[in-house]
């Protein structure tokens, strides 16, 4: 008996079943599959998961209540920085939330934009998911291709934006620059590249028998288990229903759009890693059809708020679709300088939480696999 | 709102507007009803996306948001708690997934949700023992200062009125201020005594 | 009919990574794209979209002086509070100027007829007389370039910047300026 109690809070609290011969082993925080620090405290029999519970806050820097502290315009970089992945999502939820809120034009023009470079950035922040998932499971070298084709979204990206990850761009009432023509040959140049190179992902990757074997019949997550937990995006697709926020609530020019929104069936993690193939694809389709149709006009709109602006009194919710879910902002104002109360739904958040049930009874690199392929981002995760 | 017939025991329902705000239905409920408004939304198929604590004058408002994969719209349940007693019902054995929105709700807004099967800090330290998005009385307002055109007498029973909020606040302020005077005027003769103990 | 099935399938799983190999091989003989650092450095023109820390415009008629007049918009819309600005004392009153000229007036008995001009007020210097910048803190929006009323401010590419030290990145942008301002003129003389 030592002086020092067994493990901390969290493991004390995650009593061992009383069978013998089984081993709580701590998963992270700092492990590689995590992509980030993320713990999760797993009770094994032998290579089995008998359950499992992840432990979250690492990075928590409590962006809601900073948003009561600081004024209107003030919380815009907290909203790249939520998930800097698909960090323009975010950007678009708080706009649209406050554009509701305080009834608020966007230019057509800005509209468009909008959807060009959230659209980008969905396909960049699949890249590198598509990337890192295959590290997880073992494969290196595809995360090198994935970058390389990043990087030149990166690069476009940093033309109208001026940052590379953690963007703040959008503005109330349209956006903080234009587009320039350079950004727009050049991303009609990227989009058959592009389109190119996916035949050579399925045939390095897709088809590959290893990666078949690992994905194939793991992490069963179905519709009815979707709906408990409130998981949204591919997860959810992948499930089979065709449940996405650009079609379910149309926003902005959405409904101008003509694309298809991936679904399969199988509820595995294959099946979610084909939703997000198939998503690259549809998401090249948008930006070519937007590229196309872009009217002229002012990127933002003139009564656009002044920095010390502030919200008229009342609440709105706004959704949006993001790389890995239903995003949402809720904002509630009594007319002061400051939000009164911002809430933030992330997706990771509910997709993550149905992981204890997925996991039980799977072998445990099996949970890595079905972990990656939830496409998990912990600072969103946090917030 | 009409042809959804959501007929769980509630308050009142509202109408909200999808365009205007984002919300599509509002449905006041007692406390006590919020689990069954959980499971009959459950059973038509809506799934749970967020709960969100507003900390008014009035109480903690508590609100359970709900969407659908193939219907349009939102539903908010939302249930007003006195601070003194701050309890919802657990709806974690419904939507599973309500147990970390619970969690979190409870960690920082001081929501108790009893029969939720881990009630332990989710994303805060697990020694925090304050409520990060309690405010402080002077920032709390009443929930007539964020909507007051969908305020029914009926969604309120029992609730405080406006006037008593404010005479709630004139007699925080006057307490406040003679708390005050009566710290300031001690210390005066204390210092002169410390003086001239020192000057002894 | 079980064991030709596994068998094909082992066929179809080797040809998966046959032409698996055969993608990684062709994109062996490709030259790489890395730029190796500091050996060669990323070309300017890829830098012009880049928005680094902010830094002060010079105005038209004086290069080492911004259009500036230190509304202290940018300091108080800054989510972080990195921006501080330092602005000229008030000028003083010349007290003489100021004693002598209404008694007079009224000393005739007269109102004056028409009000005399008011003395010749020395013109409060608008433009700041620091311009601090902490960029420890600063997180890249954009906002204090996006409300400047004057477009007093704009982003650098300063892109290699490093240092052991936090002191190192406070700095002093009408310094900055100044030395720009230098710099440009030198290169027109030559």
């Amino acid at each position: 008996m030592s002086v020092f109690p067994k493990g901390d809070f969290y493991t004390r609290h995650f009593q061992p079943s009383g069978k013998e011969e089984t081993l709580v082993v701590n998963m992270g925080p700092q492990h590689p599959s995590t992509h980030g620090v993320l713990r999760i405290i797993v009770e094994l029999d032998g290579e089995y998961i008998l359950r499992c519970e992840p432990v979250l806050g690492y990075v928590h820097r409590m962006h809601e209540k900073m948003g009561e502290n600081r004024s209107w315009v003030q919380y815009w970089p907290n909203t790249g920085r939520v998930d800097y992945l698909h960090a323009l999502a975010w950007n678009w939820a708080y706009a649209g939330a406050v554009e509701k809120l305080a009834g608020i034009e966007v230019p057509e023009r800005a509209e468009y934009i909008r959807v060009i470079t959230c659209e980008l950035n969905r396909v960049s922040s699949h890249l590198l998911w598509w990337g890192a998932y295959l590290l997880d499971l073992g494969a290196f070298t595809p995360i090198m291709y994935a970058f390389d084709d990043r990087e030149e979204i990166m690069d476009m990206l940093q033309m109208p934006t001026g940052s590379r990850l953690t963007y703040c761009y959008y503005r109330f009432g349209g956006v903080s620059a234009d587009l320039s023509d350079e950004f727009l040959k050049r991303l009609s140049r990227f989009i058959p590249y592009l389109r190119s190179r996916l035949p050579m992902y399925r045939d390095l990757v897709t088809e590959n028998v290893i990666l078949r074997k690992r994905v194939e019949d793991v992490g069963h997550i179905d519709e009815d288990m979707c709906r408990r937990y409130g998981c949204t995006g591919p997860v959810v697709r992948g499930a089979g229903v065709a449940y996405d926020v650009r079609k379910a609530e149309p926003y902005s020019v959405y409904d101008r759009f003509d694309f298809r929104i991936p679904t399969y069936p199988e509820a595995d993690a294959f099946a979610r890693y084909m939703v997000r193939m198939d998503e690259i694809e549809e998401s090249l389709k948008i930006i070519e059809q937007a590229i196309a149709t872009i009217p002229d006009g002012p990127y933002l709109s003139k009564s656009a708020p002044k920095p010390k602006w502030s919200a008229p009194k009342g609440e709105a919710c706004f959704a949006v679709e993001g790389a890995r879910g239903k995003i949402t902002y809720y904002v509630a104002s009594d007319g002061g300088r400051t939000p009164y109360r911002v809430k933030l739904r992330s997706p990771s958040y509910c997709n993550l939480s149905c992981f204890a049930e997925a996991a039980k009874g799977v072998i445990l690199a099996d949970a890595v696999s079905i972990l990656g392929s939830l496409d998990l981002v912990i600072p969103e995760i946090d917030r | 709102m009409s042809g959804r017939n959501l007929s769980f025991p509630k308050l009142c329902a509202l109408g909200g507007d999808m365009g205007q705000m984002g919300i599509a239905e509002i449905h006041h409920v007692r406390p006590s009803q919020v689990r069954g408004a959980a499971s009959l939304l459950l059973d038509r198929g809506w799934f749970i996306e967020t709960i969100a604590c507003l900390d008014l004058r009035e109480g903690i408002l508590v609100n359970y948001f709900y969407a659908h994969f193939t219907e349009p719209g939102r539903i908010v349940v939302r249930t007003l708690v006195q601070r003194e007693e701050p309890e919802v019902p657990s709806i974690a054995d419904i939507f599973q997934g309500a147990e970390w929105h619970e969690r979190e709700a409870a960690e920082m807004s001081g929501v108790r949700f009893p029969g939720n099967p881990n009630p332990l800090p989710l994303l805060l330290s697990e020694d925090e023992e304050s409520h990060p998005l309690q405010k402080a009385f002077e920032d709390r307002k009443p929930i007539s200062n964020i909507v007051d055109e969908f305020i029914k007498a009926e969604c309120w029973p029992a609730f405080i009125s406006r006037e008593e909020i404010e005479a709630e606040a004139e007699k925080r302020a006057e307490e406040a201020a003679a708390a005050k005077a009566a710290a300031d005027a001690p210390a005066a003769p204390k210092a002169a005594k410390a003086a001239k103990e020192a000057e002894a | 009919m079980g064991v030709i099935k596994e068998f094909a399938e082992a066929l179809k799983g080797l040809k998966s990574l046959i032409v698996g190999l055969g993608i990684t091989g062709k994109e062996f003989a490709k030259p790489g794209v890395t730029v190796h650092y500091p050996r060669k450095v990323v070309a300017d023109k890829d830098l012009v979209t880049y928005r680094g820390h902010i830094e002060l415009v010079g105005s038209k008629n004086d290069p080492a002086m911004p259009p500036c007049i230190t509304c202290l918009m940018c300091q108080s819309v800054c989510p972080s509070g990195c921006i501080k600005i330092i602005k000229h004392p008030p000028p003083k009153k010349d007290p003489a100027a100021d004693k002598n000229a209404p008694p007079e007036a009224y000393a005739s008995g007269l109102e004056p007829k028409t009000k005399a001009a008011p003395p010749a007020k020395e013109k409060p210097v608008k433009t700041p007389k620091g311009f601090i910048l902490d960029y420890n803190y600063c997180s890249l929006c954009g906002l204090c370039v996006q409300s400047c009323p004057v477009d007093s401010l704009r982003f650098s590419t300063e892109f290699y910047i490093a240092d052991p030290s936090k002191k190192a990145f406070v700095y002093d942008l009408m310094a900055r300026l100044k030395a720009q301002a230098g710099t440009a003129t030198a290169k027109e003389k030559e």
